[in-house]
């Protein structure tokens, strides 16, 4: 009898293992691209899989409390290898620095002739093995970012139009405001690594309002230093008409103006990753980015419009018109120091270069606060230097508790420019006058004339057609 | 009268008909115009604004017997400001306008008619009343390191709050607001020059030159007091006019005294940098200035029947030249977490006024400025509930003159008595951002260590979306009593803060910018 009915578990067994397939077959499946995740389908393809990899794998907690809550869509497009791509000379340098640095017991660079030699991201991220050493890898990753980013590169310029959104009532404020970004050490390409006045010099910082007319020239200028220092702040008081420096021990951790985002925020991160208690990678995943919106020099210019941003429908903050590729990613925990609002910040590394898609951030019961992403879009004519390059297309905050999202349309970008190094205290009066605007619509009108990289020749043109009489 | 209702009527129908305009436009940025609205002009913007600006007393004058000013409202203005910029090639210009109208409240009008004791009825809305081009100018980038402003315009030099030691260039017109309205800007008096600075990239510096030629209205050379009474004037002279603008007061304006001719040039130069010490940046400045301001903006008063002044009157404020060398630094102090600011002035041989009723029109003495302020931003969230870090500012400054003694009866700037060897005044501000720096809530207080008695100015900013701006402050002035010694022109002797202790007072700014 026992040997009967072992026999039927066996078989029936059997039968249930090639079953099995089947059944999985038919409940998970690979999607197409084209496919838009959302609130009302999130649970019947959350185990299927978009190139392979399962949606609820992709979805991270701060997407999925978008998508379930706040009502976020988002349209699957395949991966293009091509779509993440930079400078040669940037891999270059990065290359070239195979074995030669390595981290202190303060997890800092050892080498001192780096911070005043070193060219690019101090540490190869092909050399670097994060399941051996979580906490080392998530160190020099952050190192590479801070360095050598190449969204930020030797300098950036950019031109935005921000808007504050509150969940119940659409857009509540708009400001205007110049970023810009001036490398002042691991410089790569032909010029000199470093270009600061000492030693640890490590870059000239500046966020700015430019409108509306009461703010502008309000804003920030910071030198950083590459050995932890406290910034060397100056601001300009515009009714007074001088500038003057300012206590930014630590500002870094102050919110920037009227915003959603920290000023430790730019970028997923700004202040000095030593100030952090630690650092560690999480893991690898593939999430979904956007990498393809178009070049911000040809967007509209005007404020913050319904194009990109659903403004129509509460709570007035879901991206649309954006489309998502999976793309590799380190998952990235930074724990900040007790002053610092944050308990932590998750975010989320390219695996190939050193920058950062979006970040979640936690308060200090651990429970999430924030999400920062930005979606990307290629020069389509090149960077100054004529290379391949993303740009940020936009800056986008969501203050989950206070339920308000800070949008930063950005309408003018240039990276790499000559032009844009040697920045001093003075560019806050430049930009309280309307000459440093002048300056960057001068830059883009030269930008707009140039020819298109080949690969993206075909999509300029459509645009320019569709957009522009 | 009738010609006077009308042109109110009119003006009050304008301002109307513009805020509704601007209202139902909406503006988001600003009024860009096309940029072929006129060829040779690009990026052509105009922004501004349109306030009103009231005030209410909390005191009543011990002066007036007839009227009392407590709860009366001591202002009511509409000012419209328009400032514009456009481009022609490489030249950028820029020009700023504004239009103020008081409507003149009962307390006014009082003090108005109070005024006619000298024989000089002073015409309160002929001071107040102005429609001007304040700055225009135009920027040169001429290279990479030299550029020139060229025009009317403010140059401010120094670190300095509230008080100047080496920012010796421009007055200040505080005919229509003596308070401390943080709008420096708005009541700077501009002056014609040719301003030309030149970068040294390599050594982290500028220098700056400035030259005024003798172009322009004489009046915009110095402090503006209302020394024509009103509310704003010292007490005991609100209803008094001691020298007004058309020259109808018991003194007059004299900007041609002697050697105090404002027809002849001002100039300067300053050298300001940074200095890299380790990873402590420093920054500094170093001065030079020949023009009317130094060690103090405000006219000097002088009898002088041997060299009068307009319509033969030898009661004079003038504006001898003054030579002022200066320098300040500034850095960072890491374990206080504060900026510190250091500056001194000194201006030799000081023109000032000692004696009226004596043979000599001025004392000269050397004068020198000193100030010491900290500032930093204390994150207070946790107990405040601010949403950003908050501001604490404080300073000392020092205006000393070696050789004064209260017997030499150095007659003060700011009419509250006479100098003695130091004056020190110590001032904090405290400011605290809410609803993501939306509102800002806070306060100034001002002490006078020389002579005693302060102030306390509660203040209350908020922005609404982007166009609307609204302003509240308290102007509470106390103690600074008086000493019991009669002072020039028989003025009884307090601080600067005894004077304005009568004209405690609620302040609202409302405005509509665009």
């Amino acid at each position: 009898m026992l040997s009967n009915h072992l026999r039927d578990v066996k078989w029936y067994g059997l039968i249930g293992m090639l079953m099995l397939p089947v059944a999985f077959a038919v409940q998970a499946k690979e999607l197409p691209e084209g496919t838009v995740i959302s609130a009302s389908n999130y649970q019947q393809i959350a185990n299927d899989t978009f190139e392979g990899h399962t949606i609820k794998s992709m979805i991270t907690p701060a997407i999925k409390l978008q998508i379930m809550k706040y009502g976020t869509k988002i349209p699957l497009v395949h991966s293009n290898p091509q779509d993440v791509r930079f400078s040669p000379a940037w891999s270059k340098a990065m290359k070239a620095n195979a074995g030669k640095y390595t981290l202190n017991s303060e997890h800092k660079i050892a080498q001192q002739s780096f911070f005043t030699k070193g060219h690019g991201a101090p540490f190869p991220m092909n050399t670097i093995d994060w399941k051996k050493n979580p906490a080392k890898a998530g160190w020099k990753l952050v190192w590479d970012y801070w360095f050598a980013s190449p969204v930020r590169t030797n300098n950036w310029a950019a031109i935005g139009n921000e808007a504050m959104v509150k969940s119940d009532k659409g857009i509540i404020n708009r400001v205007q405001a110049i970023n810009a970004v001036e490398s002042l050490d691991a410089r790569w390409g032909n010029g000199p690594a470093h270009t600061g006045a000492s030693a640890s010099m490590h870059r000239n910082f500046l966020l700015v309002l430019t409108k509306p007319f009461d703010v502008a020239g309000i804003g920030i200028f910071n030198v950083q230093f590459s050995d932890g220092s406290p910034s060397a702040g100056y601001v300009y008081l515009r009714s007074l008409r001088r500038t003057r420096r300012t206590a930014s021990g630590k500002s870094w951790v102050d919110p920037q103006p009227q915003a959603d985002l920290l000023n430790d925020d730019s970028g997923g991160l700004q202040g000095y990753p030593a100030w952090y208690k630690s650092w560690k990678v999480l893991g690898t995943k593939y999430v979904l980015v956007a990498v393809t919106q178009p070049d911000v020099n040809y967007r509209d210019q005007g404020p913050v419009n319904g194009a990109f941003i659903d403004l129509a429908h509460a709570p007035h903050w879901n991206m649309i018109n954006t489309e998502y590729q999976p793309r590799k990613v380190y998952v990235i925990q930074g724990i900040p120091p007790d002053y610092h609002p944050y308990g932590k910040k998750v975010l989320y590394m390219d695996t190939q270069y050193p920058f950062f898609y979006y970040g979640e951030f936690y308060d200090k019961n651990m429970k999430l606060w924030k999400l920062w992403y930005t979606p990307f879009a290629p020069y389509w004519n090149g960077d100054c230097k004529g290379q391949p390059g993303l740009e940020n297309f936009a800056t986008y905050a969501v203050d989950f508790k206070a339920k308000r999202m800070t949008y930063i349309k950005q309408v003018f970008n240039a990276h790499n420019c000559d032009v844009l190094d040697g920045m001093q205290p003075t560019v806050l009066k430049r930009a309280a006058s309307g000459s440093l605007l002048k300056k960057f619509n001068k830059m883009q009108e030269h930008y707009l004339s140039k020819p298109p990289l080949p690969q993206y020749a075909e999509i300029e043109k459509a645009w320019v057609a569709k957009h522009q009489k | 009268m009738k010609t006077r209702s009308l042109t109110l009527s009119r003006v009050g129908k304008a301002l109307g008909a513009l805020t509704l305009t601007l209202l139902v436009a909406q503006p988001v940025w600003a009024i860009k115009l096309p940029d072929n609205f006129l060829p040779f002009m690009t990026n052509w913007t105009v922004h501004g604004w349109l306030r009103e600006y009231a005030a209410w007393y909390l005191t009543d004058l011990p002066e007036t017997k007839n009227f009392n000013e407590a709860g009366s409202m001591s202002m009511n203005r509409q000012s419209l400001f328009v400032h514009t910029q456009w481009w022609t090639g490489p030249l950028h210009w820029t020009v700023r306008a504004r239009g103020d109208f008081e409507i003149l409240t009962d307390m006014q009008k009082n003090l108005q008619d109070l005024t006619a004791v000298t024989g000089n009825r002073a015409d309160f809305r002929n001071e107040y009343d102005r429609v001007r081009l304040r700055e225009y100018f135009i920027d040169w980038q001429a290279t990479s390191r030299l550029h020139f402003r060229v025009g009317r315009q403010q140059v401010a030099w120094g670190q300095s709050d509230f008080f100047h030691a080496t920012n010796v260039i421009d007055g200040y017109d505080f005919s229509w607001r003596k308070f401390l309205d943080p709008e420096a800007d708005q009541v700077r008096k501009p002056l014609i020059m040719v301003n030309m600075t030149y970068d040294f990239p390599r050594l982290n510096s500028h220098v700056q030159m400035l030259v005024r030629p003798p172009i322009g209205d004489p009046n915009w050379i110095g402090n503006t007091e209302p020394t024509f009474g009103g509310p704003w004037a010292n007490d005991g002279s609100h209803g008094f006019n001691f020298v007004s603008r058309n020259y109808s007061g018991l003194g007059v304006y004299n900007y041609h005294y002697r050697d105090s001719n404002v027809n002849d040039p001002d100039y300067g130069l300053r050298w300001k940098g940074i200095a890299n010490l380790f990873n402590h940046q420093l920054t500094y400045a170093l001065m030079y200035y020949h023009g009317h301001g130094g060690f103090y903006q405000d006219g000097t008063v002088i009898y002088d029947p041997v060299h009068p002044g307009p319509g033969g009157n030898p009661l004079q404020m003038v504006f001898p030249f003054t030579d002022t060398v200066g320098g300040s630094v500034s850095g960072f102090i890491r374990s206080i977490g504060s900026v510190y600011r250091v500056g001194a002035a000194y201006t030799p041989n000081r023109k000032m006024s000692s004696d009226l009723n004596g043979d000599k029109a001025f004392t000269e003495e050397d004068a020198y400025n000193f100030f010491f302020g900290l500032d930093s931003s204390p994150h207070l969230q946790k107990w405040l509930h601010t949403s950003n870090a908050s501001l604490v500012s404080m300073q000392v400054f020092d205006w000393y003159i070696p050789g004064a003694d209260e017997k030499d009866e150095i007659v003060r700037f700011d009419g509250s008595g006479y100098f003695a060897k130091h004056n020190i005044i110590t001032t904090i501000i405290f400011k605290n951002p809410y609803f993501f720096d939306n509102l800002n809530l806070g306060v100034i207080g001002m002490a006078d260590l020389t002579e005693g008695g302060g102030m306390v100015i509660p203040t209350l900013d908020y922005k609404y979306r982007t166009h609307w701006r609204f302003h509240m402050e308290f102007d509470w002035a106390m103690g600074g009593g008086y000493s019991g010694r009669t002072g020039p022109g028989g003025t009884k002797i307090g601080s600067v803060f005894g004077s304005l202790r009568d004209d405690r007072q609620l302040f609202i700014r409302v405005g509509y910018q665009f």
